[in-house]
């Protein structure tokens, strides 16, 4: 490299094409352009959205097309299943479903935690689920997306008690550690994303996977949640004010492959600290709901006047729906667990699941194929 | 987050940058440290180290800068600064990123606005606190991994997608990415994204328990480099899709991203890179940009022995012969490796060496390593104006990320 200055040159075309303030005008065979491109694989279904006029710089990107649920694996306290035990929730709100703590084979697994166990044995379920050997998840091909509300704080508060945690613990304090034991056990190298936080974390997750799939990011994708809460059963009795349970915990795990129906639909918006919080709710479910008429499958609102305000907008938009089974309080479980029940159960779409997490609030709209 | 071997995605714009670090508590003082050389490794004061092996780090001993009232947001914004010193930087960096946004009092709609950080401790700096038998249900919420971000978004009164991404040491890559899909798909009008951590207790123990730090210098590269050094800070940048009326030109874009699984072990890299390569030729392809346009490589650079061999091969099998015919350097002597906040300063670093014409060099390499093969900057900051770099990045869990910027050149 010589120490004197380069000549400047331009910066690369890509850059300029697609930058605002200097980029031609957008046409609908540029692949750049949300809906334009000549490659259906490409763009997906999701060009059908934003057929018509080129889309002008800045332009929302359409939603993706939702993804097929290929697999489904799932590690609860319910049982066997994806059917939630109502019998098993305990009326406590302080109280807890645990999970059942998986033995796997492998000497690899002799220091792993709990939460590692949980997601290496929900993978392999979904993986089995979908009728695939383990081999074929392999490689670049398969994304991963894990998230979490819990699924690390275990092994964080048992290195910050215990002053003599040998050298193997401390990795395993790190939540990347949950997904790095699947991503082992499965050799997967593709695309890859971790989030932390409750249900609206997940319905990110999927709309992530929903756009790797459609943009031909990931062949497939395995969207994972961890929940973790026995070894923190003082700290929620004690914070029964921020999180209302009881707490289900364990690991829910689905397999999407690219779909081929109409766009998966997603709305997120924040909620006042103050407690103004049915306009934000109301708002953001119309815009999930527009002309549908879904079915509930999941409502991960555990707060009274919130989900007052979720039902009177559902209501609103979509008439009287069944409310989803009491399940208890699942954090970022509760998304997968739904999708994965309302699959098994083949439950006619569009399914319609909300999710809140602290001060954010989410709905999706699981469409028609 | 979006990876890539579809087309070539639209850049996003960075509009304003701010950091907290050893060597500088603001975008002006960090840049002129880098060049400098200036390392902020220095013994540390803010917990007990007499019983760990290594007991130094970069360490920020007070925070300096006072909030300009300008920077206050709007009246649906928290009041008050939390406590948590994670949350702290984090707020300080988000200041000065709006101010040099032109952002500061003039914030969009509350639901426009976006926020996500990558963190690998998150709210740990609470923990302890939140532990303690009385310890209050705030502390609790805010030792959550999610609780610095909260913070951050609950300050800026931002009611727009807020997402905690950990990916270990290179979250702040990915944060960055996530923040442009965000604004792609027209979630947001602006995005704060980058990432923070703290240098605490509890990761100095557990890197010392992992005999990662060196008791001499962080070498990167050098033959002698014998591990890492931690250090603390944040940086932020103001992510927007370039189509604001009267902003500012940019500092640059964003052009591409990507964050794959190694699948291969917890805390060591792939020892053949595998997706660390897949990462970076996935943000090329996304980026549109080929190999040969790269002008800077800011790597992940740790001094540990199999992080920068590792690094130099999958550079040179990505770049070909034009890896060694470009600067590659590290800063993580400068700065100790911040961890969270480590990929989003180096991107910063990237961006700056753009406008400034110069590349800081790499402290501390003097005694080239056979396997460590390229030009890594050593001695003193390079007269150079890189037009496009590469920024690498790894972490625990077997991350990998990849980011490639565009420079706006000289304001």
């Amino acid at each position: 490299m010589s120490p004197v200055p380069r000549p400047r040159r331009d910066p690369p075309a890509a850059a300029l094409r697609g930058r605002a303030a200097t980029a031609p005008a957008a046409t609908a065979a540029d692949p750049r352009v949300p809906g334009g491109g000549a490659d259906p694989a490409a763009a997906g279904g999701a060009r059908a959205v934003a057929a018509g006029p080129a889309a002008p710089p800045g332009a929302p990107a359409p939603f993706p097309v939702a993804p097929r649920i290929r697999g489904v694996g799932v590690v609860t306290g319910w049982g066997p299943g994806v059917e939630p035990d109502a019998a098993a929730v305990p009326d406590d709100r302080a109280g807890i479903v645990p999970a059942p703590t998986p033995v796997l084979d492998g000497d690899r697994f002799r220091r792993a935690t709990r939460e590692c166990l949980l997601a290496v044995a929900a993978a392999r379920a979904a993986v089995a689920d979908a009728g695939l050997a383990p081999e074929a998840v392999a490689g670049s091909g398969t994304g991963i997306l894990f998230v979490s509300a819990t699924g690390y704080a275990p092994a964080n508060r048992a290195f910050l008690e215990d002053e003599g945690s040998t050298t193997l613990h401390f990795p395993y304090t790190s939540p990347s550690a949950v997904p790095g034991e699947v991503t082992i056990e499965l050799g997967i190298r593709g695309p890859y994303l971790n989030l932390m936080g409750g249900g609206p974390a997940t319905l990110h997750a999927l709309w992530s996977a929903a756009r790797w799939l459609a943009d031909g990011t990931a062949a497939r994708v395995l969207v994972l949640a961890v929940e973790v809460v026995q070894e923190l059963r003082d700290l929620f009795a004690r914070a029964g004010r921020v999180w209302a349970g009881p707490l289900v915990e364990g690991a829910a795990c689905l397999l999407l492959e690219p779909g081929r129906g109409a766009p998966l639909r997603w709305r997120a918006a924040g909620l006042d600290v103050d407690g103004r919080s049915a306009g934000a709710v109301g708002s953001t479910l119309e815009g999930v709901l527009a002309a549908e008429r879904p079915r509930l499958v999941w409502s991960g609102i555990t707060a009274p006047a919130v989900a007052r305000a979720e039902q009177a907008a559902i209501a609103r938009a979509a008439g009287p729906v069944p409310r989803a089974p009491r399940t208890g309080e699942a954090l970022a479980l509760g998304p997968l667990l739904a999708l994965a029940r309302a699959h098994r159960l083949g439950a006619e779409r569009p399914w319609l699941l909300t999710a809140g997490w602290r001060s954010d609030y989410g709905a999706m709209l699981w469409p028609r194929d | 987050m979006s990876a890539g071997r579809g087309a070539p995605v639209r850049p996003v714009a960075v509009t304003g940058a701010g950091v907290v670090t050893a060597i500088g508590q603001d975008l002006d003082g960090f840049w002129d440290s880098l060049v400098a050389g200036v390392s902020g490794i220095s013994e540390i004061e803010g917990f007990p180290v007499a019983d760990l092996r290594v007991t130094r780090g970069g360490e920020i001993k007070k925070l300096v800068r006072e909030l300009p009232p300008s920077a206050r947001p709007g009246p649906g914004a928290a009041r008050r600064l939390p406590a948590c010193r994670t949350s702290r930087f984090l707020i300080h960096a988000a200041s000065e990123a709006l101010e040099r946004a032109g952002l500061a009092g003039r914030l969009p709609p509350p639901e426009r606005l976006g926020v996500v950080v990558g963190t690998a401790l998150g709210g740990i700096d609470e923990a302890r606190r939140a532990l303690a038998p009385q310890g209050g249900v705030a502390a609790l919420a805010g030792a959550l991994y999610d609780g610095p971000t909260r913070n951050l978004a609950r300050w800026l009164g931002a009611r727009g997608p807020v997402l905690t991404v950990t990916q270990a040491c290179a979250s702040g890559a990915t944060s960055l990415g996530l923040a442009a899909d965000l604004l792609r798909a027209g979630r947001a009008d602006v995005v704060l994204a980058g990432g923070g951590d703290v240098l605490c207790r509890f990761v100095q123990r557990g890197f010392n328990v992992l005999r990662s730090l060196t008791r001499d210098a962080v070498r990167p590269f050098d033959r002698r480099r014998s591990g890492l050094l931690l250090g603390e800070g944040a940086a932020l940048v103001v992510l927007e899709r370039g189509d604001r009326p009267g902003a500012g030109p940019p500092l640059g874009y964003v052009l591409g991203h990507a964050s794959t699984a190694d699948g291969a072990h917890i805390t060591a890299p792939d020892p053949e890179g595998r997706g660390l390569e897949l990462a970076v030729r996935a943000a090329l392809a996304q980026a549109g940009v080929a190999p040969s346009e790269i002008d800077l490589v800011s790597a992940h650079g740790t001094g540990t022995p199999a992080n920068d061999r590792v690094e130099t091969e999958v550079l040179k099998r990505v770049l070909g012969p034009h890896a060694g015919r470009i600067p590659v350097n590290s800063i993580k002597a400068h700065l100790g490796h911040t961890m969270g906040a480590a990929a989003t300063l180096e991107a910063i670093m990237c961006l700056l060496a753009g406008r400034h014409g110069q590349v800081p060099p790499t402290l501390n390499y003097a005694d080239p390593d056979p396997a460590c093969d390229l030009d890594y900057v050593p001695g003193a900051a390079r007269a150079c104006r890189p037009r496009v770099s590469l920024s690498t990045s790894l972490g625990f869990g077997g991350c990998n990320a990849a980011l490639v910027l565009s420079s706006a050149g000289p304001p």
